[in-house]
């Protein structure tokens, strides 16, 4: 228990954050009015829609936690640097999942006092997501490529064509989705939900997010591919429920980040059917980031016995 | 000599390879090197018994499925009485 005092010590100070920002942020008196809850009752709606997310981030940390100590048992190994690469594409993306939301609510709390910020605030956010899934896919494509080099691992060309084929088909229903928000009369209209003109759109987000996708999807293929094929039935055993994990996890987000473009933030507070869903999804990455507990303390187990 | 030692260490390490994969030879080293006390280059075919003895423990500790355990230790066996017999 005790080697996972940084990963405990890091989730309760941000937990801690989180709910006391929920607590002491301004409400929005509007939504406030719309769904008829007085000032504490908003803050307690804010603090239960919390708590959810606060089991995903204990899980979170505690699996990112586990891989970074497995990456570290191995580090002098042939496989230490995949392993390295991995660990820290998962700590990218616990860390994502904890401080866009809390950056989200600190914003949202300045767009409660000062409602011509809410533009800002959203661009902001959009781009704090996309920065964290851009970072957290590129450390595990690198891993997941490194390990399936090392396993002399290869794309046969069925598996090549049916991921492009996977890959163009999300792409087109996702540029479809979005650019049905868009104002495609003028180029430089900010009037859409992302605040942004349309060529700034496509170059800044569009287009980075298919490319987070498409690493994300290369990820999780070559991570199936090595831990499906690797030698050793234990061994196997244990990178499979990793890999798993991470296909889950990779999945997770990109439907996440799918979701919150297709139907993009209001900056308001929402109980519609995307909230739930956004909510479903997150419950989804907590078995990933189970998974990936479970797989990286068997692996772990190996290299201690 | 010291090809045969060093093939004994490989024929053991390859058996483990079909258990645990790329960690086998790191394994197999911490073995010898906790239980036997010896660096594992040196490993010879009278310390096989009570390295299988190790190997089982440390195996049981890492799966339930005594199937696996049964099956890996009974490889090793054969490997050791081969081992005796060329002796």
């Amino acid at each position: 228990m005790k080697y996972f005092g940084g990963a405990v010590r890091n989730y309760l100070i941000m937990l801690s954050a989180y709910l006391l920002l929920a607590l002491l942020m301004p409400i929005n008196r509007v939504e406030a009015h719309h769904y008829m809850l007085s000032a504490e009752a908003y803050h307690v709606l804010r603090f239960s829609l919390a708590l959810p997310l606060a089991i995903l981030w204990l899980v979170a940390f505690y699996g990112a936690e586990r891989v970074r100590m497995y990456a570290r048992s191995v580090a002098k190994t042939p496989e230490g640097k995949a392993y390295a690469m991995i660990s820290k594409g998962c700590s990218w993306l616990a860390w994502g999942l904890i401080l866009v939301p809390t950056a989200s609510l600190v914003l949202k709390g300045i767009v409660n006092v000062s409602a011509g910020f809410r533009p800002t605030m959203i661009i902001i956010i959009n781009y704090l997501e996309l920065l964290f899934t851009i970072i957290s896919f590129s450390y595990i494509a690198t891993g997941a490529r490194q390990m399936a080099a090392h396993a002399k691992r290869t794309y046969t060309p069925t598996a090549a064509i049916s991921s492009q084929v996977i890959f163009i088909a999300g792409g087109v229903l996702y540029g479809y989705l979005t650019f049905r928000h868009l104002d495609l009369l003028s180029i430089t209209s900010t009037h859409n939900p992302y605040f942004m003109p349309v060529w700034l759109i496509i170059i800044s987000i569009i287009i980075p997010s298919l490319y987070a996708w498409f690493i994300g999807l290369l990820a999780a293929y070559d991570i199936i591919l090595t831990s499906q094929q690797s030698q050793g039935v234990l061994y196997r055993k244990a990178l499979q429920l990793l890999a798993f994990g991470l296909v889950i996890l990779i999945g997770g987000l990109i439907a996440i980040q799918y979701l919150h473009t297709v139907s993009p933030r209001t900056g308001l507070l929402s109980l519609s059917p995307a909230l739930a869903l956004t909510y479903a999804i997150y419950m989804i990455m907590m078995l990933g980031f189970t998974l990936v507990f479970l797989g990286s303390r068997q692996l772990k187990r190996i290299e201690e016995v | 000599m010291s090809a045969s030692r060093i093939n004994l260490h490989d024929k053991v390490v390859n058996i483990t390879r079909s258990y645990l994969g790329p960690a086998a030879e790191r394994f197999i080293d911490r073995q010898i090197e906790n239980h036997l006390h010896k660096t594992p280059v040196n490993l010879t075919a009278k310390d096989l018994l009570k390295l299988i003895t190790w190997i089982r423990l440390a195996v049981s500790m890492l799966t339930e499925d005594a199937i696996i355990v049964d099956e890996y230790v009974k490889q090793l066996e054969k490997l050791a009485k081969k081992s005796q017999a060329d002796k």
